[in-house]
């Protein structure tokens, strides 16, 4: 478990960025205690110092998880959200979208989010855009991508695919054993 | 020798004839007749071969004679046919046999390995060769997996009738192969497959045999925390060790005391603290006049004493019990004492609120009673100094040597601190004069003790708190050779570093010191420390007391060392010394282990050493008591009896509290009752209420507990609140309500940690009353102790790197979103954070500023009122601005009409028009008004001139068109209009009827604003109009009012 170095910390900021922009200051800077993010088998974790001090009593290779995983690095060094972001990213989110009840199913399922299946969608998205995917009843339900901007969703056919899935609470279920 | 195929023979023909026939040509060998016939059998087609040795020349004759030769009623056909199967075959082999003399099948063997290997491949293997390449010259063979080369092979196989060949490619069905290893094992024998299992003589394997040890006699278990001081005892393997052992297992104190060979001193002790209490007592009685409020709340803290005891410290009494039973029953006394205290004093103002707060803290009553007055410290400590004593004599060596230079010290000390002073006089065994006069002088110093007594500005101006002081200090004894001496200045020294402030933070001594203390105590350091002490008991003691704490000290790695500085000196003195010093060192060995122990002690506290309990614990000294507080404490034992100092601090802290509540409470109530009376004065006058909106509610109880801390952050609130009202209360704020739902949920900040938890179960004795509710200064003082011990131990570099990480972060995320995000401050609570207010707490105080909010400023609002009342009134009043827009004109034309209709019934046509109006209220204009007046005084004139044309159908048009006019419905004016007509037509009655019943209907909006908005009363155009039907003949009258009736017939 190692601090992230600065082009890590740039490339998870910027990932995150497209879903909280500048919300990742009360991330980093929260009033409630000092929070951090640690690099361990490829994977972010966000932690609090506390649980950091705690955590290096446990031996490297012996340590699975510690804190929240924000995500992964890639073997080409992009970084990867994982669905464990989302109870700390959904609160930030700038731009949101909101799925029709029977499309919920479909997007935890780990598919895309039609047209048909749109419900609300934030205006002034941009095309992709990261989006936190929420229940009509505003349940986080994942992230995606904006496919297109709010004006085009408008006029596009029902079929059409508004937001890409990227991560999804389903994976909790369907990915158990890689979640960490 | 040639084939001949001959075909069209007719159906009759026989071998004979083909042979003869062609028997002119050559030697006819075969002949080979074949018919073919259809299904009937009839026969079709008959063709023949024939084998026939026969020269070309004879071939050509022969074509050329019998081709297309008609023969038999068929036309010969000859083609040279192949050879016959049979034939070739036979042509084959016997080729074969003069060809190629016998190559056998070994020989093609060994060709085809020659060539593989020629090829690069040995035993059929080609190394490094990927699957699917085809050996270089051998077409059919190929590598398969494992780099094998394989042969392809053309296999046939058969489905069903059909047969199809099928070329297998070992390459491409390489993972069907399996290597088979040749297993080298030998063959087993059906006799060695019985279940036997391998295996040592380990007890498991044993039993999986079946071999079973014997029975052994069921032995009781002992528990966790006398298991470890005994396996210590044992791995130490002291000399006292069996004894021992059989103490620790029975598992109680009583025995532990019953080995020390020393009842008396511990007899004495508690005699003394018996009569010191008694004494205790008495001071306190005199003093408890001076402190009233003190003494009350005390003395409901008393009373709940006992129970309290019992229930929450069980461990405690137990070795209260224990300390009785050896010493004569000294802390029983202490008890007695204190509740006939309790009783004495008197006077128990069932105060109740502060009752409960500190009720469960437990034994914590004497220093609760004694808040304000010294006595009462000696009394609580004697208490638990009492338990500690009765094993204190096991320490023996500095209690019983240093009795006059300790109390020498004790005396020095005094001005230093009394609590350092008191655990100083615990200790030994004090004349009861020493403790009065004890008492009286920290009588004399309390009240300008610092309450909360801060462990971390306490050590500031003592001295030798430095360890290069105490190196000096150090140097200056060694100066002196006797060993001796030495050993006395030593316990001197022992006795003034106790009163020393705790030296943190060098850790690099700590290595250095383990080691030594390792040293110390294995090898024959034992033995050779029992030569140099005197008491045999110390000796055990430290034989028993040091593995523990080290050991302990190892489990924690992290160790702070308070007794750095001692053991520093004590490697010094070694190095100095040289052989003199085993006996030297060993004394300071025991110091040092007793030091680890309050150490390890703090440790387990988290709490940072403090000068006290430092100087109180090395004279307890009872290590094994020790160990066993230790262990409870680990085993998360509600009671913290261990550290009185500590304790007595943070009852100190909560009784100052509760009082500085019942003060609070007390000036509140005085508030009140004198703002309600002045009210109920004020009472009388209207308008002078204090409303309690119900939707301002008051602030939540911890600020009302500390105005001056929280004044700030509530005023903001009120302002806050204040804003919001003056912008308008709104009533459905679902984010707020969210933040509020949040707030209730939220851990409160005094309720964090193990202490805060402590104050929540107290707190929740009381359900959710209002009074009981708990603040931060109810907890603990360890807990602050600890975050401050926590922040120490982390050291500034943890947190510098993580500051900096966060720092470096920020600048990050500002390259990322190109704009820059400052650091906030650390604890940046938000000003609009929302508490939960319970309605049911819900009273104003008119003491705090806050509740202003919920004063009804009637004076202000009834300004307002009367301002905005006259303003209404004045809206009222005004007439609206009418636009300038012409809606209707009236050209010349229907002037000229309407002059025509006119001079007949000019009040008829009145009446007609106010029909009209009936129909449409349109709004009418000014000027049009004025064109009307003009129209009318037209018409006027016209009257004169009594012209009639065409009346009625200009009429109708008009009833539509005519504007309506609204002064028309002034009912001064109709009813002289109607009074002047004197015979009343029944339409026109049937007009005023029904204009009374539209008008409120369809008018009563604007009616008002109507009747005002484009006439006043006296209205110069309608007295002007009002003339006029005077002036007019009465016949016009009548006749228009009858053409009008007509017409209002066909409209309505």
């Amino acid at each position: 478990m190692r601090p992230l170095t600065d082009e890590e910390t740039k490339t998870m900021f910027e990932k995150l960025s497209k879903y909280i922009g500048e919300n990742i200051k009360l991330l980093v800077d929260r009033p409630d205690g000092g929070y951090c993010f640690r690099l361990h088998n490829d994977r972010v974790y966000y932690m609090s110092e506390k649980i950091l001090k705690l955590a290096t009593n446990v031996a490297r290779d012996k340590l699975v998880s510690v804190g929240t995983c924000f995500g992964k690095f890639t073997k080409t060094g992009k970084f990867r959200l994982h669905i464990t972001a989302l109870d700390f990213l959904a609160p930030y989110a700038k731009f949101k979208v909101w799925v029709k009840p029977g499309t919920e199913q479909s997007f935890l399922y780990g598919n895309h989010v039609l047209k048909s299946g749109l419900g609300r969608i934030t205006e002034n998205t941009a095309q992709y855009q990261g989006v936190v995917v929420y229940s009509m009843a505003d349940v986080p339900l994942g992230f995606g991508v904006a496919a297109k901007t709010t004006q085009e969703c408008r006029r596009m056919d029902p079929m059409a695919i508004v937001v890409f899935h990227q991560a999804d609470v389903g994976e909790f279920i369907r990915n158990e054993d890689t979640l960490t | 020798m040639k084939r001949l195929y001959v075909g069209g023979l007719s159906h009759s023909i026989t071998q004979k004839d083909l042979r003869d026939r062609f028997g002119k040509f050559g030697s006819v060998e075969d002949v080979e007749l074949r018919t073919r016939s259809d299904d009937e059998g009839v026969p079709y087609k008959t063709f023949g071969y024939i084998n026939i040795t026969i020269s070309d020349d004879d071939f050509k004759k022969c074509m050329t004679v019998l081709n297309k030769s008609k023969w038999k009623g068929g036309t010969l056909l000859i083609e040279p046919a192949k050879e016959s199967l049979l034939q070739r075959l036979k042509q084959e082999r016997e080729a074969r046999t003069q060809d190629s003399p016998p190559a056998t099948h070994q020989d093609s063997k060994k060709k085809v390995l020659d060539s593989l290997r020629s090829a690069g491949v040995e035993n059929f293997h080609m190394k490094s060769a990927v699957p699917g390449t085809e050996v270089p010259g051998h077409k059919e063979w190929v590598v398969s997996k494992f780099g094998r080369v394989l042969p392809v092979l053309n296999l046939r196989c058969r489905k069903g009738s059909k047969t199809r060949s099928m070329k297998y490619d070992p390459s491409k069905h390489s993972h069907n192969i399996k290597r088979l290893e040749l297993s080298a094992d030998t063959l087993t024998s059906v006799t060695q497959l019985t279940w036997e299992l391998p295996g040592g003589d380990d007890d498991i394997s044993k039993k999986r045999r079946g071999e079973f040890p014997p029975t052994q006699p069921w032995r009781p278990k002992r528990s966790r925390v006398e298991a470890a001081p005994t396996s210590n005892r044992r791995s130490n393997g002291g000399v006292c060790a069996g004894e021992e052992e059989e103490d620790y297992d029975s598992a109680d104190t009583d025995e532990l005391l019953a080995s020390n060979k020393r009842p008396p001193s511990s007899l004495r002790e508690h005699a003394g603290k018996g009569s010191l209490q008694a004494s205790s007592g008495k001071d306190q009685k005199k003093t408890s006049s001076s402190a009233e409020d003190d003494e009350d709340d005390a003395d409901d803290f008393k009373q709940s004493d006992p129970k309290a005891d019992i229930s929450q410290q069980a461990t405690l009494s137990s070795l209260k019990s224990s300390s009785a039973d050896c010493g004569g029953g000294g802390g029983d006394d202490d008890d007695d004492d204190d509740d006939e205290d309790g009783d004495e004093d008197g006077e128990v103002e069932s105060d109740g609120d502060e009752n409960g707060e500190v009720e469960s803290d437990g034994d914590e009553d004497g220093e609760l009673k004694s808040d304000g007055d010294e006595d009462g410290e000696v009394e609580s400590d004697s208490d638990e100094e009492g338990e500690v004593e009765s094993d204190g004599n096991e320490e023996g060596e500095v209690a019983s040597d240093g009795d006059g230079e300790l109390e020498s010290d004790s005396d020095g000390d005094e001005d230093l601190d009394y609590d350092a002073m008191f655990s100083n006089c615990t200790r030994l065994e004090v004349s009861l004069n020493d403790l009065q006069r004890l008492a009286k002088d920290a009588e004399t110093a309390t009240p300008s003790m610092p309450q909360p007594l801060g462990p971390v500005a306490s050590p500031g101006p003592r001295k030798g708190t430095t360890p290069e002081e105490i190196l000096a200090a150090l140097l200056e004894e060694d100066s002196g050779d006797d060993v001796k001496t030495k050993k006395k200045k030593k316990k001197k020294r022992s006795s003034m570093w106790s009163p020393l402030p705790a030296f943190q933070g060098t850790s690099g001594l700590l290595g250095e010191e383990e080691e030594e203390e390792e040293e110390e105590e294995e090898g024959g350091g034992s033995t050779r420390r029992r030569q140099d002490m005197a008491e045999p008991c110390s000796i055990s003691q430290s034989a028993g007391s040091e593995p523990q704490p080290q050991e302990e000290e190892k489990q924690k790695g992290c160790y702070v060392s308070v007794t750095k500085d001692d053991d520093d000196s004590s490697s010094e003195e070694e190095e100095e010394e040289g052989g003199v010093v085993t006996a030297d060192s060993a004394g300071l060995n025991q110091e040092t282990s007793s030091g680890s122990i309050e150490e390890d002690e703090e440790e387990e506290g988290g709490v940072m050493a403090d000068p006290p309990a430092l100087s109180h614990e090395p004279s307890s000294g009872s290590s094994e008591e020790k160990e066993e507080e230790e262990e409870e404490e680990v085993a998360g034992g509600p009671d913290r009896t261990l550290d009185p100092e500590r304790r007595r601090l943070d009852n100190k802290r909560r009784l100052e509290a509760v009082v500085q509540r019942h003060q609070q409470n007390q000036n509140h109530r005085k508030l009140i009752q004198g703002a309600l009376a002045s009210l109920d004065t004020c009472a009388a006058a209207p308008g002078q209420h204090i409303v309690f909106s119900s939707d301002e509610e008051e602030e939540p109880d911890d600020d009302d507990d500390d105005d001056d801390d929280a004044a700030a952050p509530a005023n903001q609130r009120a302002a806050l609140k204040e804003k919001d009202k003056i912008s308008g209360s709104k009533l459905f704020e679902d984010e707020e309500d969210e933040e509020e739902d949040d707030s209730r949920f939220q851990i409160k900040p005094q309720f964090e940690g193990r202490a805060g938890r402590r104050l929540m179960e107290i707190q929740s004795g009381f359900g959710t009353d209002d009074r009981f509710r708990m603040d931060s200064r109810f907890t603990e003082e360890e807990e602050e102790r600890e975050a401050a011990d926590e922040v120490m131990e982390t050291g500034g570099e943890e947190e510098e790197g993580l500051e900096e990480e966060r720092k470096m972060n920020l600048s990050i995320l500002q390259s990322v979103l190109n704009n820059n995000p400052q650091l906030q401050t650390k604890l940046k609570t938000s000003s609009k954070a929302q508490t939960f207010r319970d309605v049911q707490a819900l009273h104003y105080d008119p003491s705090r500023q806050e509740h202003a909010v919920f004063e009804d400023k009637m004076e202000d609002a009834a300004k307002e009122g009367k301002a905005s009342r006259k303003r209404k009134k004045q809206k009222e009043v005004e007439l609206p601005e009418v636009s300038s827009e012409i809606y209707y004109d009236v050209c010349e034309e229907l002037k000229g009409v309407f002059g025509g209709v006119g001079p007949g019934h000019p009040g008829g046509g009145a009446i007609m028009q106010e029909a009209s109006s009936w129909d449409r209220r349109e709004e009418q204009q000014e000027e049009t008004k004025e064109e009307k007046e003009e129209q009318s005084a037209f018409k006027f004139s016209f009257f004169q001139d009594e012209t009639q044309t065409s009346k009625e159908t200009e009429y109708q048009v008009e009833a539509i068109k005519e504007p309506r006019v609204s002064w028309q419905l002034e009912s001064g004016f109709q009813d002289s209009s109607s009074e002047d007509d004197d015979d009343d037509d029944a339409a026109a009655d049937e007009e005023k009827v029904q204009q009374s019943r539209c008008d409120p209907a369809e008018e009563s909006v604007t009616s008002s604003n109507r009747d005002l908005f484009f006439y006043y009363p006296e209205d110069s155009r309608l007295t002007g109009l009002s003339q006029y039907p005077q002036e007019s003949p009465q016949e016009m009258h009548q006749e228009a009012l009858r053409i009008v009736g007509n017409h209002v017939v066909l409209l309505w």
